[in-house]
């Protein structure tokens, strides 16, 4: 088995006397595609911040390629959820992901060398963007965005890319050809993939742990009935077993 | 009418009015990018407290007025970090308060403030020797900083998340730019008073951003349009013999409301 690039060891995050995550421990491996699915309001994205180093959990550790140091997480690449970003801001496509390298220039001031500009190139070429270089960033389409973000996380050369809510706000044909991105991807980092859209996990999918305060996991790529159960709390209907995973529940089907 | 230039204060005040647009068309667009604009506020009227302090303790009102919104800027900084949810209201105290001290100082002091009006409305006629090279100063500190962290700043504005995880001192960076705000802020007392200093501080940048693409040029873009609303309201204001902070603002105002008329009929097009 390869290497655990993202160890989370018991945490507990307690907010205003709310219990937001509930012992959760999880292995994030080197070749891993993992996808962390569960309600909305599930704790995915303060898992994921946990993670970041951006929220302190109140009890339990993370360790990143072993390590605990905040300097860490310069090997994370970070794919924010598309909502929470100001595309009015005045920064190009190449601007935005150059961005990317500042935690890598320890010069001061920090100006961007040859070989940044290079990376980002490269970043550009590999999410097919490379023609958009010099546009704003509101003037996309949000496929282009969100290539965009991606591209700015893997000038970073992140060992582990993790992903919040990607699909949410794309269309279905954007949606495909992100996933034949990440799928381009996966030989060089580890991917984690946080979702609460079940019906669309891509193929490769190597785990799935489903999170609702709790963290619910398998040994397998597969979602089992009990696991979907024990995270949303409610019977839930596994249509197709397989790939890819697709599956129903009560709720949808009431509608 | 050009034999007004022989007047010192009327070469003053047209020196004073470029260099406010200097540090207005810099850091107003941090203001107007960050989304900044109400904690300005805050902090411009909060400085009515400092100007209030000063006639109390009988020393120079604006000095009373720096490290009053130093003070208030570096507060509501800390309070954005740690409480980002009751943020607006926080703001609204904020401002509420610095007025409400700046009054109850200027009741306490003995005697008549004479040119308090000065300090609400501003009046650029009016600004000393002494203050223009102060202003010149910060100028070259907010251009200096800027040169030096401009790439910071500008991960910083855009998204501080991922700056964090980059492991910028995020924290640090953004109190600093509230230090430049509030240094700002200040500066533009003596040309358009605390009550009309948002205005100056965010309109040049607000048009700026409709016809720029970086941040370096939505600055410069910005100084020049501040340079040519100030210096057409202090004319205009000698001209017609009225109060130069709000031509200035009037100015100011009209444009913005120009520019966007013409940027709504180009995509009626």
């Amino acid at each position: 088995m390869s290497s655990p690039v993202i160890e989370v060891d018991d945490v507990w995050v307690r907010m205003r006397g709310q219990t937001i995550l509930e012992g959760v421990s999880l292995t994030v491996r080197q070749d891993d595609v993992y996808a962390i699915i569960g309600p909305n309001g599930g704790g995915k994205t303060t898992l994921l911040r946990v993670i970041l180093g951006l929220l302190a959990p109140t009890s339990g550790e993370v360790r990143i390629l072993g390590g605990m140091g905040m300097e860490m997480r310069r090997h994370l690449g970070y794919v924010p959820q598309f909502r929470t970003f100001d595309f009015e801001y005045p920064i190009t496509v190449q601007g935005m992901v150059l961005s990317g390298r500042l935690g890598h220039i320890t010069r001061r001031p920090r100006r961007y060398s040859e070989e940044d500009h290079a990376r980002t190139e490269e970043a550009l070429d590999t999410l097919q963007i490379a023609h958009l270089a010099d546009r704003q960033i509101r003037d996309l389409s949000g496929g282009e965005q969100q290539r965009v973000i991606i591209a700015r996380a893997l000038v970073g050369d992140p060992k582990v890319l993790l992903l919040d809510e990607p699909t949410v706000y794309v269309d279905a044909p954007t949606e495909a050809q992100f996933y034949g991105i990440l799928d381009r991807l996966r030989d060089r980092m580890a991917i984690v993939l946080v979702t609460h859209d079940i019906g669309v996990l891509p193929e490769h999918v190597t785990r799935v742990a489903c999170l609702n305060r709790r963290l619910y996991t398998h040994d397998t790529s597969e979602i089992t009935p009990d696991m979907l159960e024990a995270a949303y709390h409610c019977p839930v209907d596994l249509i197709a077993h397989g790939v890819p995973h697709r599956v129903l529940s009560e709720h949808s089907r009431e509608e | 009418m050009f034999e007004v230039l022989g007047f010192e204060f009327f070469r003053n005040a047209l020196l004073a009015g470029v260099l406010a647009s200097i540090a207005c068309g810099i850091i107003g667009t941090y203001v107007v990018v960050r989304r900044m604009v109400s904690v300005s506020g805050g902090i411009s009227h909060a400085a009515f407290g400092g100007i209030g302090l000063g006639y109390f303790l009988g020393i120079d009102p604006l000095l009373g007025a720096a490290g009053f919104t130093v003070a208030t800027a570096l507060g509501m900084g800390a309070l954005e970090i740690r409480a980002r949810q009751q943020m607006d209201t926080l703001i609204g105290a904020v401002w509420a308060f610095g007025m409400a001290i700046g009054i109850l100082f200027v009741y306490l002091t003995p005697g008549f403030a004479p040119d308090l009006f000065s300090y609400l409305f501003g009046n650029i006629l009016l600004v000393p020797r002494g203050d223009i090279l102060l202003m010149a100063a910060l100028v070259v500190i907010i251009i200096a900083t800027v040169a030096y962290l401009y790439h910071e700043l500008q991960a910083v504005t855009f998204d501080p998340d991922y700056a964090t995880v980059m492991n910028l001192p995020v924290e640090r960076l953004s109190l600093l730019l509230l230090v430049l705000v509030a240094l700002t802020v200040v500066m533009l007392i003596r040309v358009v008073g605390i009550i009309l200093v948002i205005a100056l501080l965010t309109l040049p940048a607000a048009i700026s951003r409709l016809y720029t693409t970086r941040i370096w040029s939505m600055m410069l873009l910005a100084v020049g349009l501040g340079i040519v609303f100030t210096l057409t309201g202090i004319w205009l204001s000698y001209l017609l013999n009225v109060p130069s902070g709000a031509t200035i603002i009037l100015v100011s105002t009209l444009a913005y409301a120009g520019a966007l008329g013409v940027k709504r009929l180009r995509q009626g097009e």
